[in-house]
């Protein structure tokens, strides 16, 4: 992938209504290190005003706001301050003539609430480097419950299928390496590959994952 | 047309079956993909079928890069097609060469990034090619163009700018050390800056990142993107996304530059133009478009009022609506209201709500100083005591009624800005009371506003603007507002005594 490596951090303000929803959120976003969180809000209104003195530049927003609407905040958001790349979290899969005209008032891109938490890190990932960006999974009718692909698991090796249950369980390297009488940094290694090969980023990933792949087992 | 939500079909014209694979087993499952062994077969699919959005063609490193007939044929079918050619290797006077044209949009190569591949054709195919957010202009031509140059080596720019005065540039130059000061370079004379040559490699934010921003907030000043010679990935990048319009090679050579310049700030010149045609055709069609939506509202709206309102009651709402300065029409707007139900939506939204409101009241009743009195009791006591205080819960009588859709729709107007009930101010007067906002309500879309879509809060606060009116003369007195930019501010008489009229 051509991505050239930046310092350039996305200085990110969250607008959503219901407090458990956005504090579930923003505790994704602070896991991430290109990520600053640089303020919230519930309503439109407190959008414009506080984003008229922060200088975010990207800025995660819901459709379903009380006072005003989202689409209406972002377009005003726009005119506030045109570079700034906003998402819009949307309730339902949107048509995509619905979608266009998002796009050209300027939003970056949409996620729908039916979609898994990491399509939206995709998302601001693209939206990051100045692009606009589409996931077909908006206009697909049926929803995923969750994204739990067991062959995932099946994919890794026997050795790595036991270091990555004990990751799961929360063991630190060197518990894991005692227990299996290995060294420190085999594990490292170990735990990179595991990451890798399962498409995970971050260690809660795996942790989520292996919940549920257990969770699905027989009894 | 195209379907509400159609499969986008896709034509793929492959080198070899590996590919083929590839490209099936990422691709399948959202396009029709047309698979093409030869580019005669490839024309033929292309002049067969009349929907594809997006031609992907993958090229070896073996052939030479002269002739793309299929791209071409493909351009002169649909404009807005997505074309784009897959290779590895290839030289980049030749890709920009290519993209001047305009008969290749991109350019991927190996490993490929499907989502971005799935994104855009989906953006083709939704008939998007390029979206910003660009500020209105109010000039047509540019009579002083200024240059700015970025770059993290003062030494060097100065070197540069000296060579290009002794060139005779008859351009002012401006120089910024990085991305950030050009960014305030531009922001403070937005309308002189016809051209943006940068560096790639600054401390903060990148080149591509700076001409990425550039290109949203200021798409008429033309973009140039240098860096040393071999970071053909930098400038692929910047060519797919930020569609710079030269891209120049490091060390300079200051004739080239001078060239460059040349060029550029005749494309800008180019920009400036065709973009204030743009918007000057964009917000004439609009126009018509609020035109035939206020016509709509106020037929609609005669109906259901009946006699409850004169005429001249919806005149004053109407014009006191098109005095409060909003946003200036977009593309998306002419979009959304051609393409989409928004018109006809707004009218019978509007109309409903208004009809749900009038529902709950009993227009017949009379109101007399008893209902004055009782106004003045429940709104005093929600300024005292906004805390405790709370609306009617059931009005049990017609005046209770009167009374909850009185503060009901001052609380809704007034909460769509922020405010409560507590921003107004109650003045006893001899024949009645006069309720004043005490600070500018805020307003950034209204009825004919040009608009993307309609909204629950929209139809609340503007049918809640309409009840305050009607409610006003029903209580024998008059809504006043004063519109400002993004604003009003209102004052409520009411005096109870039947209107005289």
């Amino acid at each position: 992938m051509n991505r050239t490596p930046s310092t350039y951090k996305s200085t990110c303000f969250v607008t959503i209504d219901k407090l458990l929803y956005r504090e579930a959120l923003l505790y994704h976003l602070m896991n991430q290190e290109q990520i600053e969180i640089l303020g919230e809000a519930s309503t439109g209104f407190d959008t414009l005003n506080q984003l008229a003195h922060r200088k975010a530049n990207t800025l995660i927003i819901e459709e379903d706001l009380k006072d005003n609407d989202g689409l209406t905040i972002s377009e005003m958001a726009l005119e506030l301050q045109p570079s700034l790349s906003i998402l819009l979290l949307v309730d339902v899969e949107i048509s995509q003539k619905r979608l266009a005209i998002y796009l050209e008032s300027g939003i970056k891109t949409v996620v729908s609430k039916t979609q898994p938490v990491k399509e939206l890190f995709k998302a601001l990932r693209y939206m990051q480097e100045g692009k606009a960006y589409i996931n077909p999974q908006l206009f697909q009718q049926s929803r995923p419950a969750e994204t739990m692909d067991e062959t995932i698991f099946h994919s890794l090796s026997a050795r790595e299928q036991e270091v990555a249950q004990l990751m799961a369980d929360r063991m630190t390297a060197q518990e894991i390496a005692e227990r299996l009488g290995l060294s420190h940094k085999t594990i490292h290694s170990y735990k990179d590959r595991i990451l890798v090969k399962m498409g995970f980023e971050k260690l809660p990933e795996l942790i989520l994952y292996m919940k549920r792949f257990r969770n699905k087992l027989p009894k | 047309m195209r379907n509400l939500n159609s499969r986008p079909r896709v034509l793929y014209r492959y080198q070899d079956s590996s590919d083929k694979e590839l490209f099936a087993q990422e691709l399948a499952t959202e396009f029709d993909i047309v698979f093409c062994q030869s580019d005669t077969e490839a024309e033929q699919s292309i002049n067969d079928t009349n929907d594809i959005c997006a031609i992907l063609v993958g090229h070896s490193d073996k052939e030479s890069v002269s002739n793309f007939p299929i791209f071409k044929l493909a351009k002169s079918l649909n404009p807005k097609s997505l074309r784009v050619l897959l290779s590895n290797d290839i030289n980049l006077d030749t890709m920009l060469c290519y993209l001047e044209t305009g008969v290749i949009s991109q350019f991927y190569s190996k490993p490929y990034d499907f989502n971005l591949i799935r994104s855009n054709i989906f953006m083709a195919h939704i008939g998007l090619k390029e979206t910003y957010n660009a500020k209105t202009t109010t000039y047509t031509s540019n009579p002083d163009p200024h240059i700015l140059i970025v770059d993290d080596e003062p030494t060097a720019l100065k070197y540069l700018v000296k060579q290009l005065m002794q060139l005779g540039c008859g351009y002012k130059i401006l120089s910024a050390n990085n991305a950030l000061e050009a960014l305030e370079l531009i922001k403070a004379q937005p309308s002189h800056i016809a051209v943006i040559i940068t560096d790639q490699r600054m401390p903060g934010m990148l080149g591509h990142q700076l001409l990425n921003e550039i290109k949203q907030t200021h798409p008429n000043i033309a973009r140039v993107l240098t860096s040393a010679y071999g970071e053909v990935n930098v400038a692929l990048g910047a060519v797919n996304e930020g569609r710079i319009f030269q891209y120049l090679k490091k060390p300079w050579d200051a004739k080239e530059v001078l060239q460059c310049i040349n060029d550029a700030v005749s494309e800008h010149n180019n920009l400036v133009q065709r973009f204030y045609a743009k918007q000057l055709g964009v917000s004439s069609q609009y126009e018509e478009i609020i035109r035939i939506r206020q016509h709509n509202l106020e037929s609609a709206l005669t109906k259901t009022l009946g006699n409850i309102a004169e005429q001249d009651t919806l005149k004053y709402f109407f014009d006191s609506l098109a005095n409060i300065e909003t946003s200036v029409a977009k593309s998306s707007n002419l979009r959304a209201s051609t393409e989409t139900a928004l018109e006809s939506l707004l009218v019978s939204e509007f109309d409903h709500a208004i009809q749900q409101k009038l529902s709950k009241l009993n227009w017949e009743a009379t109101l007399d100083i008893d209902t004055l009195q009782a106004i003045h009791y429940a709104i005093d006591n929600l300024l005292t005591q906004p805390l405790e205080a709370e609306l009617p819960a059931i009005p049990r009588s017609d005046t209770d009624a009167f009374i909850h859709a009185l503060l009901m729709s001052l609380k809704t107007i007034l909460s769509s800005s922020g405010n409560d009930l507590d921003a107004l101010i109650l003045d006893q007067k001899t024949d009645g009371m006069i309720i004043t906002s005490h600070k500018p309500v805020t307003v950034y879309k209204h009825l004919l506003s040009p608009l993307t879509h309609t909204s629950e809060p929209l139809i609340n606060q503007q049918s809640s603007l309409l009840m305050l009116t009607l409610l006003a003369r029903k209580l024998g007195g008059s809504l006043k507002l004063e519109a400002a930019k993004q604003s009003f501010q209102f004052s409520l008489y009411l005096t109870c005594q039947r209107h005289l009229s």
